[in-house]
């Protein structure tokens, strides 16, 4: 698989830390490895932090979404960390809606949420 | 106009999208007083505008300016133009979709933008291409 994302184990949650842009091929690859890990780790946990990308436009927030409809159907929960109030407000000034995928200031927030 | 108050910058593919971001940020840094969040609304249109492009049109270009009212407030200007199907109905085109529809349809990336912009203007028709404008002004 061709995938640039790390996929970390943390407790018993995965940490996703995202780094780079996505394109759609990719996003493909990210979706998949993630719910396999998921599987073979029984994680009960994804936190995915976007604190290291510049612009989330709706394309990018709906992958999010995506990932974390596809975890819950898993038995997972999923946590984003890392927007920023910058973001935030792009996004709802867009109209885009935030639904299904919870929200965390950071990983030890999100940590606290969904159990070690 | 000045030549280092232009850009312009193809979109053939995905990485021309975050290509394009890179440059319109330095370009927006260099000649206008906007906030991280004015920045952050342009950065964000732009990516759902030329990501359109590449999606729908397959390639095209954005042409950025920087425009100057009489009274000193300076703005961008954003270009986007390709030859691509074209939009057979605008209005229907600017209308949020329902987070069902996301997944094939436009979406919110044409209706958000024009949301982010303080003026928006599209051309086209079925066949024809496409043209949208976006301008942004300096708020103080």
């Amino acid at each position: 698989m061709n995938i640039h994302v790390p996929i970390l184990k943390l407790g018993k949650s995965l940490l996703v830390p995202i780094e780079i842009e996505l394109t759609d091929e990719m996003v493909e690859d990210l979706h998949i490895g993630i719910l396999k890990e998921i599987e073979k780790t029984n994680a009960k946990g994804l936190i995915i932090d976007v604190s290291l990308i510049e612009v989330v436009d709706s394309f990018f927030a709906r992958i999010l979404i995506n990932i974390g409809r596809a975890a819950k159907c898993l038995n997972c929960n999923t946590v984003i960390v890392g927007v920023t109030p910058e973001m935030a407000l792009t996004l709802t000034k867009m109209g885009f809606e935030w639904r299904g995928v919870e929200t965390a200031l950071d990983v030890e927030q999100a940590l606290d949420r969904i159990g070690r | 106009m000045d030549a280092a108050e232009r850009l312009e910058i193809k979109i053939a593919n995905e990485a021309d999208i975050l290509k394009s971001r890179n440059k319109i940020r330095v370009f927006i840094m260099n000649n206008l007083h906007f906030s991280l969040l004015e920045r952050m609304h342009a950065l964000t249109a732009l990516s759902e505008l030329t990501r359109n492009i590449f999606k729908y049109a397959g390639e095209g270009k954005v042409v950025a300016d920087i425009l100057q009212k009489p009274n000193g407030k300076k703005g961008i200007q954003l270009v986007f133009s390709d030859s691509g199907p074209g939009i057979p109905d605008i209005d229907e085109a600017l209308k949020p979709k329902p987070i069902s529809k996301y997944q094939t349809g436009m979406g919110i990336g044409l209706s958000g933008s024009k949301k982010l912009a303080d003026e928006f203007d599209i051309e086209s028709a079925e066949g024809k291409g496409t043209i949208i404008t976006w301008i942004r002004w300096e708020r103080h």
